[in-house]
């Protein structure tokens, strides 16, 4: 089990069968997808949500899923994770609550959610000093949110 | 007759309510300004001179964290009370009865305002799969914020004249997150065992409780559903 950040790292080398958790439904998983498809691997995206990129702008939504497509992506929606083994992925379906597993999974790919680190926070606080938190520091979403935050907190300054 | 309940009185707690029609809570997005507008008001004062005994007016959120939508009405300020006091006028007026929603989502976002996500609050670091949030854990000062958030909204709508307030408890929103051990991971006093976690829905109860004692008012929860 590795996450998706690892791969776009070099840190990690996934295997020929590869299934990729794709809990936001963004650009995540789905270019984490493209990117294995176009070293050879076989890929399964499991989605969290009604369709690949579901949670992103429909114009790019639609890019999205075609080439996923063109490229023989295979993709799941409904999906989330309850857990996985040597060889196995086991999933459940949202809607239905019923069990979906997926064998020979050599990889499994986690684009999923995750905690902010924000340690530091506590130890401005005791000091005193005026604390804005921006960011995934703040909770964990995208650079366009971090910017924001962090453009306000500048002017709030 | 089919109904022969329907046109009878019916008693919640000390209020009387002239017959079983109830309109129950439900948003309208008819707001202006974080407050009810012309709208929402002649929307109820329809509902009131249809011959409704009882309308729930919707969720009104009590904290700034609380905006779930651009088009929440809000009870943060005093300065809401004349606005409310217009919308309650006009349900008074043809004798029905108006309860008032208090309400916070916790992890449960639709909206984008200012075109960003913006930062959620829940129990624990719990991402919520329905609108696929990702929460920050809430700080115990920040839910005691939140808690006397609710009783300072039921005093506003009280003084706005609404004869009750329910807590919104239902879809998930905050206090059903903190009943649900799945999304309230803590190990503080707002974690534990349910019944250790009900707790947090005591104040929720006994705050917006003082500002509407018998005879007139009543306050009630609505029931928690599991979350997504």
């Amino acid at each position: 089990m590795v996450h998706a950040a690892d791969i776009l790292a070099g840190n990690v080398k996934t295997g020929a069968r590869v299934v990729i958790y794709d809990w936001h439904a963004d650009w995540i998983g789905a270019g984490i997808a493209e990117r294995l498809v176009s070293e050879g691997a076989h890929v399964r995206l499991a989605v969290n949500g009604m369709c690949a990129a579901a949670s992103i702008q429909s114009y790019v939504r639609f890019e999205i899923i075609g080439r996923l497509h063109k490229l023989g992506v295979e993709v799941h929606p409904w999906l989330r994770l309850y857990g996985a083994d040597d060889r196995t992925a086991y999933f459940i379906h949202t809607a239905a609550r019923e069990p979906v597993v997926f064998e020979d999974v050599d990889t499994l790919v986690l684009a999923a959610p995750n905690h902010p680190v924000d340690e530091l926070s506590e130890a401005v606080k005791t000091q005193g000093i005026e604390l804005h938190l921006i960011g995934d520091c703040l909770t964990p979403r995208t650079a366009e949110e971090a910017v924001y935050d962090g453009l306000k907190a500048g002017m709030a300054v | 007759m089919r109904f022969p309940h329907l046109f009878s009185p019916f008693t919640i707690k000390k209020t009387e309510i002239r017959n079983r029609i109830f309109s129950t809570g439900h948003d309208t997005y008819l707001t202006v300004g974080d407050l009810p507008s012309d709208a929402l008001i002649a929307y109820q004062r329809a509902r009131a001179r249809g011959g409704a005994g009882l309308i729930v007016i919707q969720v009104v959120g009590v904290h700034e964290s609380s905006r779930y939508t651009e088009a929440l009405l809000m009870g943060t300020s005093d300065d809401c009370i004349p606005h409310f006091r217009r919308l309650t006028d006009a349900i008074h007026s043809h004798g029905a009865k108006c309860f008032v929603q208090l309400f916070h989502p916790g992890r449960e976002l639709l909206g984008r305002p200012d075109g960003v996500v913006q930062p959620a609050f829940a129990p624990s670091h719990s991402p919520s799969e329905r609108f696929h949030v990702i929460p920050r854990a809430m700080s115990t000062d920040l839910i005691g914020e939140i808690v006397e958030g609710y009783g300072a909204t039921a005093r506003r709508m009280a003084e706005a004249g609404a004869d009750g307030v329910e807590i919104v408890a239902s879809h998930g929103y905050l206090p059903a997150q903190f009943m649900n051990p799945t999304v309230n991971r803590r190990s503080d006093q707002y974690g534990g065992s349910p019944p250790e976690v009900a707790r947090i829905c005591h104040p929720l109860r006994v705050k917006p409780h003082r500002w509407f004692t018998p005879p007139t008012s009543s306050r009630a929860m609505s029931k928690p559903a599991p979350a997504w």
